[in-house]
């Protein structure tokens, strides 16, 4: 029996590694170069959000997609309007992030939220990307966590996280640096620098990605509700204006409209607007940087610029209703009654799209229609 | 029900573990039954409606090998013994080959005969082929028990049942019969364990782990993708020690949980990777397989007793036919016959005599390090058609391994030495080397150079002695309970597709 630990041991090695396996995580491995640039994102982000909240303002709230294909600089100098870009990247828990930047939003401004298109946590257990920050550097916050959480973001490390940790640990000692980091955001917090001559080394990448598809699946098993629910409700009681939105895609992506219309009824039945451009935020793959989901910067600022004038639209109405074309969206500054129609650029033809009406901005479900005014433009 | 899954480790094993010795206070036979009741319940987790097939699987050979038991003359025992095994192989060749045979047919004659989605039985293979040597064992007289409960233990038996161990009857009827079996023994409790415990690690910390940086470029190789040569590498190094783990860490799961109910069962892997040649890294890989083989099929070819040529002959009818047992494709068989031209090639190269004469300890020491490396890169190739689900597919990676595609590196790491791009291509992003990311790179080597490092320096579980086998759950604990409850879904291990 040489070979045979003794019960007592094996059990006292089980418990022991266990707690080894915690100790590791919580207080040695880190990841320098991706896990802790959340805090400093938000942290810079919360800074200028603080640094402006006196001021009306749209806020833009949603994965990397928000930070890459979304410009606030072009807003502000596009409107007038003060905005400052909160996304960092998918898969962190939206209420922790929102939690930081509250005290900073007031009454009437705007919290545009284009979230990424949704797929379920692939964990059993539904823990977000957030976790390994919480439990190396936030214990005070896991020490709010529920049991469950507490030990799902516990055991949130596998051998591949170790391993990062290792890496990530060895290249910021050799002064390694990241390709994007705090020095390439702008001030409001958009991500800059992301231009076509950079672009050209993802861009057999771009070419060869899969024809990206959206399942309806995805958002009906309440996970997603449970996401952003939260937000919609803490908005609304502070009086903040929520527009939900489409994130940036390839222009060969399968986006169902029962999808689209989905997230319209889903953003209406709780008392925010829906916003849909006419092109459903869709691009040629020629716009995109490094994925699927993240523009050009030249991309990113025209996207900006037709957003920003129905956005400071709903900021200075507080209405959803409203109605910008792409020909009138160089200057807003007036107050004007909005009007229920969008219209495509190209064609100069008017479209109706069902999220810009009046009721759904504070409404009961009974007033606000169902998503059947969605005509995909 | 997977052996790395929350159901099987909380409810299954506890409850089969507790009703086991219970009942064995009370009775031995009836505790036997329940453990063989136990392990029908585990199939039928899978797929009930395969349940009845297994039993009757079960009962028939067990009536086929009464009779062998009992029939008189040699033409009789013959008969009996082909027409059972007849059966036996026609219900695989059903079940696994009927829409290869269909598939091969349409190809060579241009009909276009629907193909037939049959469903295969989990653990087929492996029930199949435990039945074939028992019926063997019986015409030649081996078999002595004939109890019909330690029978059907002995064929459902869940720790081997799925992938195996492949058994002899022989090896385990004794120990169904001893009365110490049925007596809880703290010792062998605890050894057993703590050979689950490790074969867990290697299931759920390591092969899980490397799959993630195989599967991806194997997929994308069969859409006509051309990959280059660290792409390749990568997922072929990758790919080999996932398959070792994955399988090794099965062995060691079911040679653990045999263990917990006072059963031994034989080992299946002996450090394979540090094999000298090829003939001996099939006496350390899946080595039940390989006594199979050489028991049922090489040595009734006719083994080494005719000569060279035949010889050869039988060792690749042997390896090609094992090739085939693994699935219902061409790059099994592939994979067999390149396995049977390595021994061939391995036994005509020990005929020669050459390096007999005396060397320096230093200059042996090399040559074996290099006998052990080229024996492991043509299993790297072999691992590369057996994986692939095309020939055309192992084909590209092979070409790309070859450097022939290139040599390319994401531009963040190769940035990360100096002047590197220089000599190599760059591009800004490789989706199938680490995932499309740097860190997911320096993931995918650390792990193959964890596994090396295991594979190469350390000894294999059943060496180890005591220190190390608490230094190795002791460091792989956590990373175990994370995989199994708070990680993916469980996956299956490889060695079930066969």
């Amino acid at each position: 029996m040489k070979r045979t630990p003794s019960p007592r041991w094996l059990i006292g090695t089980v418990l022991s590694g266990t707690c080894f396996y915690i100790f590791l995580f919580m207080f040695i491995v880190d990841r320098p170069l991706t896990t802790n640039e959340i805090g400093a994102y938000m942290q810079y982000k919360a800074n200028y959000l603080a640094s402006i909240r006196d001021e009306s303002k749209i806020a833009i709230f949603a994965g990397s997609n928000g930070r890459f294909s979304h410009r606030c600089e072009t807003i502000t100098a596009q409107t007038g309007v003060a905005c400052a870009n909160l996304s960092i990247a998918v898969g962190y828990d939206f209420t922790w992030q929102m939690s930081r930047y509250w005290p900073y939003l007031k009454r009437g401004d705007v919290l545009y939220m284009p979230l990424e298109y949704w797929a379920p946590p692939a964990g059993r257990v539904k823990i977000n990307g957030e976790a390994p920050y919480i439990v190396r550097h936030d214990h005070a916050a896991l020490a709010q966590y529920s049991l469950t959480r507490m030990v799902s973001a516990l055991f949130y490390f596998d051998i591949r996280y170790l391993f990062s940790g290792i890496g990530e640990m060895l290249l910021q000692k050799s002064g390694a640096q990241r390709r994007t980091s705090l020095r390439s955001l702008t001030v409001q917090g958009d991500e800059r620098g992301a231009t076509t001559e950079k672009s050209e080394q993802y861009s057999a990448f771009i070419q060869g990605l899969p024809h990206p598809s959206v399942s309806l699946e995805a958002y009906t098993d309440r996970a997603f509700a449970e996401a952003v629910d939260p937000i919609i409700e803490t908005a609304r009681a502070k009086g903040i204006v929520v527009v939900g939105g489409l994130p940036t895609a390839f222009d060969d992506a399968q986006i169902p409209t029962p999808v689209v219309m989905w997230l319209q009824t889903y953003f209406e039945l709780r008392g925010a607007c829906f916003l849909v451009l006419p092109n459903l935020s869709k691009y040629p793959r020629s716009a995109f940087y490094d994925t699927d989901s993240h523009l050009q910067e030249s991309a990113q600022i025209a996207h900006s610029a037709r957003l920003g004038p129905r956005l400071a639209a709903i900021e200075r109405s507080t209405r959803c209703s409203d109605t910008v074309s792409d020909a009138d969206s160089k200057s807003h500054t007036h107050k004007s009654p909005l009007r229920l129609t969008d219209t495509h650029a190209t064609s100069g033809r008017r479209r109706r799209i069902g999220a810009w009406r009046p009721c759904c901005m504070n409404s009961r479900r009974a007033s606000c229609p169902g998503p059947n005014l969605f005509v995909p433009g | 029900m997977l052996f790395n899954s929350p159901a099987f480790l909380l409810i299954f094993l506890p409850a089969a573990l507790i009703a086991f010795f219970l009942i064995a206070i009370w009775s031995r036979a009836f505790a036997a039954l329940s453990l063989a009741l136990s392990s029908v319940a585990f199939y039928a987790v899978w797929n009930p409606r395969f349940v009845a097939l297994l039993l009757a699987s079960v009962v028939f050979n067990y009536c086929m090998g009464a009779a062998l038991g009992n029939a008189d003359g040699l033409r009789k025992t013959k008969l009996l013994l082909v027409f059972a095994i007849a059966v036996d192989l026609s219900l695989l060749a059903f079940f696994k080959y009927t829409d290869f045979f269909i598939t091969t047919i349409n190809e060579l004659t241009g009909a276009q005969v629907p193909l037939a989605h049959i469903v295969l039985p989990l653990g087929i293979s492996f029930f199949t082929f435990t039945q074939i040597a028992f019926l063997v064992d019986v015409s030649r007289g081996v078999v002595t028990e004939y109890s019909f409960v330690h029978y059907l233990l002995f064929v459902t038996y869940f720790p081997h049942l799925v992938a195996g161990p492949i058994l002899h009857h022989k090896e385990m009827m004794p120990q169904f019969a001893s009365p110490t079996t049925y007596r809880f023994d703290a010792a062998l409790f605890t050894e057993g364990m703590s050979i689950f415990l490790i074969g867990l690690a290697k299931k759920v910390v390591l092969a899980d782990g490397l799959a993630a940086f195989a599967s991806p470029l194997f997929s994308a190789v069969e859409n006509g993708t051309t990959v280059t040569f660290f792409e390749a590498w990568g997922a072929a190094l990758a790919y080999t020690f996932q398959l070792y783990f994955d399988f090794s860490g099965y062995s060691d799961m079911a040679i653990g949980l045999s263990l917990l109910f006072n059963v031994r069962l034989p080992l299946n892997f002996a450090s394979p990777y540090k094999s000298k040649n090829i003939i001996e890294f099939w006496r350390r890989w899946h080595m039940t397989l390989s006594r199979f083989l050489r028991d049922y099929l090489y040595v009734p070819l006719g083994g080494n007793r005719h000569g060279p040529a035949r010889r050869y002959a039988n060792l690749m009818i042997t390896m090609i036919l094992g090739g085939f047992w693994h699935g219902a494709s061409w790059t099994f068989v592939i994979w067999g016959a390149l396995h049977g031209a390595f021994l061939v090639a391995n036994h005509g190269w020990q005929r020669l005599r050459i390096f007999r004469h005396d060397i320096s300890p230093r200059s042996a020491m090399f040559l074996s390090s290099c006998a052990t490396t080229a024996t492991f890169f043509a299993v790297v190739a072999g691992w590369v058609v057996f994986r692939a689900q095309s020939m055309h597919g192992a084909a590209r990676v092979l070409v790309g391994m070859s450097g022939a595609n290139g040599f390319v590196l994401p531009s963040q790491v190769a940035a990360i030495i100096p002047g590197l791009d220089r000599h190599i291509g760059v591009k800004g992003n490789m989706p199938l080397f680490g995932g499309g990311s740097v860190m997911g790179v320096f993931e995918q080597l650390s792990l193959i150079i964890l596994a090396a490092v295991l594979c190469f320096g350390f000894p294999n579980t059943q060496q180890m002695g005591t220190r190390m086998r608490i230094a190795a759950i002791f460091l792989s604990i956590g990373f175990v309970i994370q995989g199994i409850f708070f990680g993916h879904a469980p996956s299956p291990f490889l060695y079930f597709q066969f």
